[in-house]
């Protein structure tokens, strides 16, 4: 994790430079042109302008995702890794564990499958919100 | 030619004012962050589980009446039905009186129910792609059409909810009368899709062994990434020209809420839905199934509307446009904004002429 961390890092390292010169760039523009910057809130604008752009330049490559991909599956790992640690300290103690619940909700949705197949095999079924509103309409059909 | 039209005494003073309305925002946000959400009455009609489906009752129609009543106009054409996605919450429909495509869509005589898919939990660890489409979606169909006596209703579907709803169009064509795709992705692999590059490299087995369902905070975090010097930081220093409005302040925190209110993602679904879409990029491929279905965009013969936003950084226009041609209807028509995935329900200009054309698109068939 700490390898791919690092590796990360030093991807997004020239960063803050390429922003600044996409800045310089865009400030050089406005001399040009004979639009000073007329607040430090508009200077603040155009730095942002220049990161994002200069970010986004980056985060389109090849390299950037890989490197995004080594550190998130060096962290799911480190995450894994300590859920197995907590499960057999569960196992220890007699607890259940996520790997037992993930058995009962897999069961459960087996369940609830073959309970939706049967209602469909039933077309007269009607669900369950239609015979609450079938049941409030029928007395006042008796009166 | 100077660089600079003001000087140090004037960037004192407007890193002042910057503090005080700071200050004031803040001291504003607790109230606006109560503002209310949701703007049109509605009825819930069917539940399964988490999922909830709800008919929209037109605002002049609630006066002495609590029971659901169709809008002026909308007996003649087929209920319409939105499908929202499974990544934020479909209040973004209705959000406030002044931003509610709902709202806009009931005031076109369009008789409205929409799909909320709750939030998953544990016990929805193993709830797949055809679990929601030929599950959960199937049934909200039935039902409409059961309580409506139509045959089949128009679909709405709205990002990865229009992409749930191409599926089923091409799935069951039977019960679609004309499909509506907002937002949607079609194509996941055009060049401009950030979103796309980043999943293609993504170990979403171990995403999802390690997670189980994957949490919205992770998602998040995602979608900041994409555009993180804006969204993560110019967003909130532009707070300060909010603060003598509460208005816009309660826009902004409604915002907010909807924004970071990201439900946990089904670990089967987000497997299968990275894997197919993102990774083997399969339903321009030809390749996808659905439930052992294989899903041929040929099918869908319907009239089809496919709206998206030219400056969306989600969807990038490409990747929706790509429905152009891949489906077998004769009656393709296309609606671009000049506006990005949010602003497509929260601009004001968009909401004006939104719901009008949709509005005109289903009466024109």
């Amino acid at each position: 994790l700490q390898h791919a961390g690092d590796a990360f890092a030093a991807l997004l390292a020239p960063l803050p430079a390429e922003a600044f010169a996409g800045f310089a760039q865009s400030a050089r523009a406005r001399v040009a042109q004979g639009r000073p910057f007329e607040s430090v809130k508009a200077v603040y604008d155009a730095w942002i302008e220049s990161s994002e752009a200069a970010y986004s330049r980056l985060a389109h490559t090849e390299e950037f995702a890989s490197a995004q991909s080594r550190l998130s599956r060096a962290a799911l790992r480190l995450r894994s890794a300590q859920v197995a640690l907590t499960e057999g300290a569960a196992r220890q103690l007699g607890l259940p564990t996520r790997a037992d619940l993930d058995v009962l909700h897999h069961q459960l949705h087996e369940l609830r499958k073959e309970i939706d197949a049967m209602r469909a095999k039933a077309p007269r079924a009607r669900s369950p919100s239609r015979r609450k509103a079938a049941r409030k309409r029928t007395p006042a059909r008796r009166r | 030619m100077k660089l600079f039209s003001f000087d140090a005494a004037q960037a004192r003073e407007e890193a002042r004012d910057f503090i005080a309305r700071m200050s004031e925002a803040r001291a504003s946000m607790r109230q606006a962050s109560q503002a209310q959400i949701g703007a049109t009455p509605k009825e819930l009609v069917y539940r399964e589980g988490k999922l909830a489906l709800y008919r929209y009752r037109a605002p002049d129609a609630t006066r002495g009446k609590s029971s659901a009543r169709t809008p002026a106009g909308a007996r003649k054409q087929p209920p319409l039905l939105i499908v929202y996605a499974l990544v934020n919450r479909p209040y973004m429909m209705d959000l406030q009186e002044d931003r509610s495509l709902i709202r806009g869509l009931l005031s076109q005589g369009v008789d409205v129910y929409l799909i909320d898919w709750g939030y998953p939990d544990r016990t929805d660890r193993f709830t797949g792609l055809a679990d929601y489409i030929l599950g959960y979606l199937d049934r909200c169909i039935a039902h409409v059409c059961g309580e409506r006596r139509v045959p089949a209703v128009d679909l709405l579907g709205v990002c990865q909810g229009g992409t749930f709803s191409l599926c089923y169009t091409a799935l069951r064509p039977r019960s679609v009368r004309r499909l509506i795709t907002m937002v949607t992705p079609v194509d996941f692999h055009t060049p401009e899709n950030l979103l796309s590059k980043w999943a293609r490299t993504l170990d979403v087995d171990l995403i999802v062994e390690s997670f189980g369902n994957v949490p919205g905070e992770v998602l998040n975090a995602a979608f900041l990434a994409l555009m993180p010097f804006r969204l993560m930081h110019q967003k909130y220093v532009d707070l300060a020209d909010l603060a003598a409005d509460p208005r816009a302040l309660e826009n902004f925190m409604r915002m907010e809420k909807w924004i970071f209110d990201s439900p946990d993602q089904a670990g089967a679904a987000f497997r299968e839905f990275v894997g197919a879409f993102y990774q083997r990029n399969a339903l321009v491929g030809g390749t996808l199934e659905i439930g052992g279905e294989r899903v041929r965009t040929r099918a869908v013969r319907q009239p089809v509307l496919n709206v998206f936003g030219l400056r969306d950084h989600l969807v990038p226009p490409s990747a929706s446009r790509a429905l152009d041609g891949l489906t077998g209807s004769r009656d393709y028509s296309e609606l671009a904004f000049d506006t990005g995935h949010i602003g497509m329900y929260v601009s004001g200009k968009t909401q004006r002429e939104l719901p009008a054309r949709i509005g005109e698109w289903l009466r024109g068939r």
